[in-house]
């Protein structure tokens, strides 16, 4: 009978001492729901991409919110303090939390519910804030909401508040980090807006950002990387001294470094450009850059070099020489996003220039079917128009105002809330006024109104919109554009010049 | 006397036929442990069954397995130290058990109870020790001389049946250790013997019987060894794929068919010593 309580005791003392020995149990427990959540919300997710459909708005906040509910297993703060186990785990807490939270953010996104991103964003931000790797990501997607909400201003504080934050880390092998990309990303946003003045500013900021990072010593692969940007911006603002400096520099860098030897390609493209636009004799510049696609095949530079080494050849009237290369971009590169496009546009042009006129205007035609979400799809239709008015063809300009109209809806159709879609409006506002159409104007100004209320083309087609209604013979439309103007872009350079244009008109 | 394959044969036939489920009772706690360690990992989202699990899996693995899914892809390793663990320590006392009720069939003293107690005390040293052995020889042949077999043994065959074969060496090896220290627990258990005297005679009788022993082992085996198969070739397919919990089940499975394999080996085991004594 005394054996009983004694084997119940010894039992019960051996459980105790399992218990205490793991007093971590709740925590590790909460963190391994956490995972299992992620895990199955991702498998949920890989399950609807495989079916044939792309998932609709609906399923993609239901993926969402799969995501979602990992915060809920893990309810926070979560501190990282204590044990070197307990802060481990803490981090892997909260990054699982941080890579649901980050997968919400895309879905939400791919949703079009940027409000929603943005939210989940900014709070996984300041949540994050011990684990750099997830704030950054939290940071990174914040940039993305502020753009699906048209909030570019806040968008590039945002750019700019990441390059404050966080410095360029250790890249991965043959990548760059992406925190390098930021100046150029803000300078595309600021071109996309059409606000070629504030590029150039931000274009040199850029280049400022830059060599105050030089100015600590960084392992040579980052050096490279940020030297490598450095020449790129000396390039587009046509500091030809400085970029050769910097390529020189870089150069002697890259020799030193053997790991470095595919950023021979940057060098390259780098002094054939210099040599090309500096030279009365442009041929051994466009050599190099010929050269480039033929040495780095895989290189992202080769589309750009071919390109570059086209539009060289144009810009000296070696027209033939231009067409072959651009046919070259199109031919090797056709998924280049940033130069097919363009390479497709100028192709036209040049068999235009040619005399072709037949297979350039195919050729045009064809860039908004290739290639709808390009800036390269909005210009085309206009070219065609130009080279009828050039031509002093004015009824078949006229009548190409119509397919051209038609193209320009298509392509927003296909996209209403694209980032070309402002651009392909402003096009379809010019080819109204040319046709005198008020109703068209009109609509096209209210359209951009609803759908992009703070975009710098939206404040132009304002503005342009008052004057075609006075000219119209319409004041009072004309006076509720410019009130709308002043009251969407109160700090416009151009706030005082509408408010007296107001005031002639009465308003 | 000399033993045949008939004898051999004779003897699994009569295992299955004649099992008893008291005889097998101790080998169903083990399993019964395993079982109960399982269905606590399909729990390990709720702190009671992490405060278990934890240390455990801590010990044998580290902390970088603790987490979903990667427990489950490393469980089948856990569950293989945890298996060890309980035929060795548990089993030295269990397995004993097992074999004495079986004698107890014939043995008048023991069907009364006497001498049963001071039997299984006796055999535990031997036993455990064989244990030892032969999870020591069984982690040295995996780590250190499977890799060579392999190597040698993929190359011999093309792709799917090369691997297959090179898979099979090792695990065939692994029942050809175990086959040489199944008759110690069964030399133990017997009466008037001392612990080195029933090392001795098991390692022996292991040696004499061993083809015959490891052919009936691999018989009774071939249920575990199909799970086994299938576990490691389609575990990642399982994980990543199905439900990572899957795992589990295969796991219980195999679980099963060892208990059962291991139990049926030893009782043709005592068979057949008992058939070369001349006793039957």
């Amino acid at each position: 009978m005394t054996r009983r309580p004694a084997l119940a005791a010894l039992l019960l003392a051996s459980l105790g001492a399992i218990l205490a020995g793991c007093g971590d149990g709740p925590e590790q427990a909460a963190l391994y729901r956490a995972e299992r959540l992620y895990y199955q919300a991702r498998k949920e997710e890989a399950q609807v991409r495989l079916g044939a459909q792309q998932p609709d708005s609906s399923r993609l906040l239901g993926l969402r919110s799969s995501y979602l509910k990992v915060r809920n297993a893990i309810p926070g703060p979560i501190p990282v303090a204590g044990t070197d186990r307990e802060r481990e785990r803490a981090l892997s807490m909260i990054r699982t939390v941080g890579a649901a939270e980050v997968a919400g953010v895309r879905l939400a996104l791919e949703a079009r519910r940027a409000d929603l991103a943005l939210e989940t964003a900014e709070r996984l931000q300041s949540e994050a804030a011990a684990d750099t790797a997830t704030a950054r990501q939290a940071a990174f997607m914040a940039v993305a909401a502020y753009q699906g909400l048209r909030r570019y201003d806040d968008a590039v504080a945002q750019m700019k508040r990441i390059l404050k934050s966080f410095p360029p880390s250790m890249p991965p092998a043959g990548g760059e980090d992406p925190v390098l990309s930021i100046p150029e990303a803000i300078v595309n946003l600021r071109r996309n807006l059409g606000d070629e003045t504030a590029a150039q500013k931000e274009l040199r900021e850029g280049l400022d950002y830059y060599e105050g990072l030089l100015s600590q010593s960084r392992p040579p692969e980052i050096e490279a990387q940020i030297r490598a940007r450095i020449l790129r911006g000396n390039l587009e603002l046509n500091q030809i001294g400085r970029a050769l400096e910097e390529a020189n520099a870089l150069e002697r860098l890259v020799i030193a470094t053997p790991s470095l030897r595919p950023m021979l390609a940057e060098i390259a493209f780098a002094k054939g450009k210099i040599k090309a636009t500096v030279e009365k004799d442009p041929s051994d510049g466009i050599a190099i850059l010929d050269r480039i696609a033929t040495d780095f095949p895989g290189s992202p530079l080769a589309p750009r070099a071919l390109f570059e080494a086209a539009s060289q050849a144009e810009a000296k009237g070696a027209l033939e020489a231009a067409k072959f290369r651009y046919e070259g971009v199109l031919q090797r590169y056709p998924e280049s996003k940033p130069t097919a496009p363009m390479a497709l546009f100028r192709l036209g042009l040049v068999q235009e220039k040619l005399g072709d006129w037949s297979n350039a205007k195919a050729t045009l035609e064809s860039v908004p079917l290739r290639y709808p979400q390009s800036s390269a799809a909005a210009e085309a239709p206009i070219a065609v128009i130009q080279h009828y008015i050039r031509e002093n063809r004015r009824t078949a300009a006229e009548l190409y105002f119509s397919k051209a109209l038609e193209t320009y809806r298509t392509l927003i159709e296909r996209d209403s809330t694209g980032q070309a879609a402002p651009l392909f409006r402003v096009k379809m506002f010019q080819i109204y006024s040319a046709k005198g159409d008020s109703l068209g104007v009109y609509s096209i100004v209210d359209e951009m109104l609803r759908t992009d209320p703070k975009h710098p083309y939206t404040a132009q087609v304002l503005l342009e919109g008052a004057r075609a209604a006075n000219r119209f013979g319409n004041s009072s439309r004309s006076a509720a554009y410019l009130r709308r103007f002043l009251q969407d872009f109160p700090k416009s350079p151009l706030s005082d010049a509408v408010r007296r244009e107001l005031r002639a008109l009465g308003g | 006397m000399n033993l045949s394959i008939g004898d051999a044969i004779g003897s699994a036939i009569d295992s299955v036929r004649g099992f008893r489920w008291t005889e097998f009772a101790p080998f169903f706690w083990i399993l019964l442990i395993q079982w109960i360690f399982l269905a606590l990992t399909t729990q390990l989202d709720q702190s009671w069954a992490m405060s278990l699990v934890a240390p455990m899996a801590r010990m044998v693995g580290g902390e970088a397995n603790l987490h979903y899914p990667t427990f489950f892809g490393y469980l089948s390793i856990f569950l293989g130290w945890m298996e060890s663990f309980l035929y060795v320590v548990p089993g030295a006392v269990l397995i004993p058990m097992s074999l004495l009720r079986f004698y107890r069939r014939s043995d008048r003293a023991l069907s009364l109870g006497a001498g049963a107690a001071s039997r299984l005390v006796g055999a535990f040293i031997p036993t455990l020790l064989a244990g030892a052995a032969g999870t020591g020889a069984i982690w040295s042949w995996q780590r250190y001389a499977a890799g060579y077999v392999t190597s040698a043994l993929r190359g011999s065959a093309p792709a799917p049946f090369g691997d297959f074969l090179a898979w099979l060496s090792v695990t065939i090896g692994a029942y050809a250790i175990l086959a040489l220290l199944l008759y110690v627990p069964i030399a133990a258990v017997q009466a008037r013997t001392n612990p080195i005297r029933a090392i001795g005679m098991g390692l022996r009788f292991g040696f004499r019987a061993w083809p015959l022993t490891l052919m009936f082992m691999v018989q009774f085996g071939l249920p575990a060894i199909l799970v086994q198969y299938v576990l490691e070739k389609q575990g990642p397919f399982v994980l990543g794929r199905l439900r990572p919990e899957l795992i589990v089940v295969f796991l219980a499975v195999y679980a099963a068919a060892t208990a059962v394999a291991t139990f049926l080996a030893y009782i043709t085991g005592a068979r057949l010593y008992k058939l070369a004594r001349g006793e039957s």
